[in-house]
């Protein structure tokens, strides 16, 4: 399953104050934090943290069929590789454990997580508010081989998107994210 | 406290991170943070730490969890006051 999330840096930087006392501890555990007091640039690494339990959450909605529900602190979530522009790592909600991918970028950070390490997911990133799902769709009929107007987007009854085709869902696990100025998507890798 | 005002303390806590104002206009029991205000993840943080402070509570992680709606925060709220 997958799950995708996408921070705009400078909107979060400017709506969200995560030094605010108390902030942390709704949404991190003990270790989480202790990594982000020790961390050189707390801001991304926050940011990183936040995009890798959203990105896994909804990766695991979609895996279980849930329902929403918003409890970030419940999420575990641990980087292993870390360079430059990127990140790997792990998150665990349950009994569940997803690995993620993080991309950054001066201006955002990105993160996918997959329920599985043998399929690998690919995702595009839009540097401004477009119509992503459009775009998704388009890709979609595209790689798959149905008409552009034959495919559309539904929410079921947990509130998770799914794809119609031709009046039937389709299992194909994707997810879309918006933040700010950004947008982005997440499919699994198909042949062209 | 009676229902009516804590829905409005609440409408009055959520106004400043409501991306769809006109979500605010019919502000409800059923008026969910998320699809109707358009309230982001990380400022529903926000909303619950000025509900802390705002009516002198304590909301846990695991009660934070339900917090979808106005009602939903409402009748934590008061449970939580019930509680003190």
């Amino acid at each position: 399953m997958i799950g995708n999330d996408i921070v705009d840096l400078e909107v979060a930087e400017r709506e969200s104050n995560w030094r605010r006392p108390g902030y942390l501890q709704k949404i991190f555990n003990v270790e989480e934090r202790l990594q982000i007091e020790a961390a050189q640039n707390p801001d991304l690494l926050v940011w990183t943290f936040w995009s890798m339990k959203e990105a896994a959450y909804k990766a695991y909605q979609r895996k279980f069929g849930l329902g929403r529900s918003f409890n970030p602190s419940k999420i575990s979530c641990c980087i292993s590789i870390k360079e430059n522009t990127s990140a790997s790592g792990k998150v665990r909600i349950n009994r569940s454990t997803f690995i993620t991918k993080t991309s950054f970028k001066e201006s955002y950070v990105h993160t996918t997580a997959n329920s599985s390490e043998a399929k690998k997911v690919v995702s595009k990133i839009y540097p401004s508010a477009e119509n992503v799902k459009e775009l998704l769709l388009k890709e979609i009929s595209v790689k798959m081989g149905y008409p552009l107007l034959s495919v559309s987007i539904k929410k079921d009854r947990s509130s998770v998107p799914i794809l119609i085709a031709d009046d039937q869902k389709i299992n194909l696990p994707f997810s879309i994210s918006h933040h700010g100025k950004f947008s982005a998507f997440s499919l699994p890798l198909m042949k062209d | 406290m009676s229902n009516n005002e804590i829905l409005e303390k609440l409408k009055t806590i959520v106004t400043p991170y409501a991306q769809e104002k006109s979500g605010l206009e019919n502000f409800s029991e059923q008026t969910d943070f998320i699809n109707d205000l358009k309230v982001n993840s990380a400022n529903l943080v926000d909303v619950v730490l000025d509900v802390e402070d705002e009516f002198n509570i304590e909301i846990d992680n695991d009660s934070m969890d339900g917090m979808l709606t106005a009602g939903d925060a409402r009748e934590i709220i008061q449970r939580k006051m019930a509680a003190k």
